[in-house]
């Protein structure tokens, strides 16, 4: 349990945290193609003062959706994480790594090839055919990864890596066999949040803001789950049905950051050590601050890829890897230990 | 009961006070309004006969035109030569840094590169544009975005030959330059048109017959059913590949070296000499008639590769690379 000054510590590091990302934002507003001065930005904001209507359009309707986009989607991708690894006991359980990515991947793939997003269920049938996709991946995953009860590392990797080859095989078989919808979903596989706008936005940050809320209702139960399950079935938790319903709240979450950005990787890896590192193991303040970090880092992933090149934009997606994979090798490095305990008990 | 009429004549008096002054106040509301309606009419003069213009796009869209647009930004190579073909340098704003001809448009403001997602929203919208010129199949996504935004876009990707002249009259139209539209397409109706008749009369019997690399890893041709194969169409050979079903694919190596072809096509993109060296030195291409004979040709590359209006530069170049003893005069 917490004392009181651990926690007014916590809390400093999280209002330190907010304006950090406060700051991040008032940068990503400023940075652009188009050179808009500080004060013209401010105007626009606030609504004060004469604006000229170019930039307004360029900072209302293009930077900052984007930028909520953003934050949205990397909250969800890291909240989803911290649900992930916790009810996986697995400090490498991530939406990218245990195949939940290329499941939605795969079921977003399918929803654009027959046009369902145009003809068929309006704006919603993307994420649901994602989440179907990522569902049926993290299904398969955990069937074959779990031994009773426990998900040891090597076989969720292994699990992981064998269902995402799958899925993404399938992908592009898809994408060999519709030509003419390629640009869209390699774009889209890639991760980018070109073209953000508000009414992918509003759906968006509804769906990842009461996910994300209903998991930190269940921090306690993730809490138990992640301390070990024999000591939960004692304490009269039904774990089986805790684990279905954080499954489902992190797969969701997943689908809809993968449908309104595409695959952005390792956020979901990412978010929750800074978390824990920050703020300690306990759920109730691994997941807000997750989010809060996901957020933040996606922001950030974004920024470098919008200035990296003048003129145009690297996929974040790609940004995201390249900052991801070699953290991601770190923890493999130096859990070398734990994995061996892990195998020999 | 005085009192109560006086009352009542001054509810009348009051009323019509009232009345009037409202009516005054409608006046004065309405005499402004058309004021400003006068205004905005006198901005708009003159009026060109024809606006406002609606038009069906390459995506099956709607888009008016309220006067000719005068600043334009082309989103690919063959469209800015779509533009410019029909004197309208002057009005380009923007193009991609592909966009290399005419010469002309190289000073214009780069906007991004082929790629859709290299393509910056923000310039574009910096760039105040009333008509945005994209492709169509692998511009969708971006054509939503710039919608979104309020922007005049069409989407221009002509499949065929002949529809090359349907986009040039098209955009003719939108821009109000339909006379040096119709001219530019009788003359490159022309041309094409004596390099059939030309084509017709030098043939040999059976025609000869082509390869068209279109790439070389994979190894690439194109059938029928896309610009290169109408121009091949057009010089009355045969295309080995001819019923290569998508507009242009991979092919099986060992049926290249079945078929035999006596001429070898190739468009010379970046390569140039080493593409030369890489086709003459393939060991087991050294049976092909093309090989034995020295008939592999190179052509101009934006040339035959941009659906625009130099594609008569390219298929003349085919033509004189397949019948080298012809002349089109």
């Amino acid at each position: 349990m917490p004392t009181s000054k651990s926690s007014t510590i916590s809390t400093g590091k999280l209002v330190a945290l907010a304006i950090g990302i406060g700051l991040l934002l008032v940068v990503s507003l400023i940075m652009g193609d188009v050179y808009i001065p500080v004060g013209e930005v401010f105007s626009i904001i606030t609504g004060n003062g004469e604006v000229d209507s170019t930039s307004e359009m360029i900072v209302l309707k293009l930077r900052l959706p984007r930028i909520i986009l953003a934050l949205v989607i990397g909250a969800g991708l890291g909240a989803a994480g911290a649900g992930y690894q916790g009810m996986f006991r697995n400090p490498l359980a991530d939406p990218f790594v245990i195949g939940a990515s290329s499941g939605a991947a795969l079921g977003a793939a399918i929803a654009i090839i027959l046009n369902w997003g145009e003809t068929v269920y309006g704006w919603g049938a993307i994420p649901i055919s994602a989440m179907g996709g990522a569902l049926l991946a993290v299904g398969i995953v955990y069937g074959i990864a779990s031994v009773g009860g426990r998900v040891p590392t090597v076989s969720l990797l292994l699990a992981g890596i064998a269902v995402s080859s799958i899925f993404s095989s399938i992908v592009a078989l898809i994408m060999f066999l519709n030509n003419e919808k390629l640009v869209t979903i390699t774009s889209w596989l890639m991760g980018s949040l070109t073209g953000s706008n508000w009414d992918i936005v509003w759906p968006s940050a509804f769906i990842i803001s009461c996910c994300t809320l209903l998991l930190w209702f269940f921090s306690r139960g993730l809490d138990v789950l992640t301390f070990g399950e024999e000591s939960a079935a004692a304490l009269g938790f039904q774990m089986n049905r805790i684990r279905l319903i954080v499954i489902l709240l992190a797969t969701l979450m997943t689908a809809t950051a993968v449908a309104a950005g595409g695959i952005i990787g390792f956020i979901g890896l990412l978010a929750p050590h800074g978390a824990r590192m920050l703020f300690g193991a306990l759920h109730a303040r691994v997941i807000p601050a997750s989010a809060l970090i996901g957020g933040g880092l996606l922001l950030l992933a974004d920024d470098v890829s919008r200035s990296v090149v003048e003129s145009g934009e690297l996929p974040v997606g790609v940004i995201c890897a390249l900052l991801g994979s070699p953290f991601f090798l770190y923890l493999l490095k130096t859990r070398q230990y734990s994995l061996d305990a892990e195998a020999g008990g | 009961m005085q009192n109560f009429q006086r009352s009542r004549l001054q509810f009348q008096q009051q009323f019509i006070l009232c009345f009037g002054l409202a009516l005054l106040l409608f006046q004065l509301v309405g005499c402004a309004e058309s004021v400003s309606n006068e205004e905005k009419t006198s901005e708009q003069t003159p009026v060109i006969p024809g606006y406002p213009l609606t038009i069906t796009d390459d995506l099956e869209r709607q888009v008016t035109f309220d006067s000719p647009p005068q600043r334009i930004i082309s989103l690919s190579p063959s469209n800015t030569e779509l533009i410019c073909s029909l004197g309208l340098e002057e009005r380009m704003v923007g193009v991609t840094t592909l966009c290399d001809y005419p010469p002309a448009v190289q000073d214009v403001e780069k906007v991004g590169d082929f790629n859709a997602n290299s393509i910056s929203l923000e310039e574009i919208v910096a760039l105040k544009p009333d008509l945005i010129i994209s492709g169509s199949g692998f511009h969708r996504d971006l054509v939503t975005n710039l919608e979104r935004l309020n922007l005049n876009v069409v989407a221009v990707e002509p499949k065929q030959l002949e529809q090359i002249y349907e986009r040039l009259e098209l955009l003719g139209k939108i821009c109000n330059v339909n006379e040096a539209a119709d001219k530019l397409v009788s003359s490159l109706k022309e041309r094409v048109e004596r390099v059939r008749r030309e084509a017709e009369e030098v043939k040999p019997t059976p025609p000869l017959k082509v390869f068209y690399q279109i790439w070389n890893d994979p190894l690439s041709s194109t059938g029928n059913v896309s610009f290169i194969g109408e121009m091949l169409t057009t010089i009355q050979v045969e295309n080995i590949f001819a019923d290569l079903n998508t507009g242009y694919s991979p092919i099986n190596e060992e049926a290249l070296l079945i078929k035999n072809p006596d001429i070898i096509l190739v468009p010379m993109y970046h390569g140039g000499e080493k593409d030369r060296e890489a086709i003459l030195s393939r060991e087991s291409w050294q049976n092909i008639k093309a090989i034995k004979n020295n008939r592999v040709h190179f052509l101009p590359d934006d040339e035959v590769s941009r659906h625009g209006p130099r594609f008569v530069d390219g298929l003349e170049a085919i033509f004189k690379a397949c019948y080298p003893e012809a002349s089109l005069e």
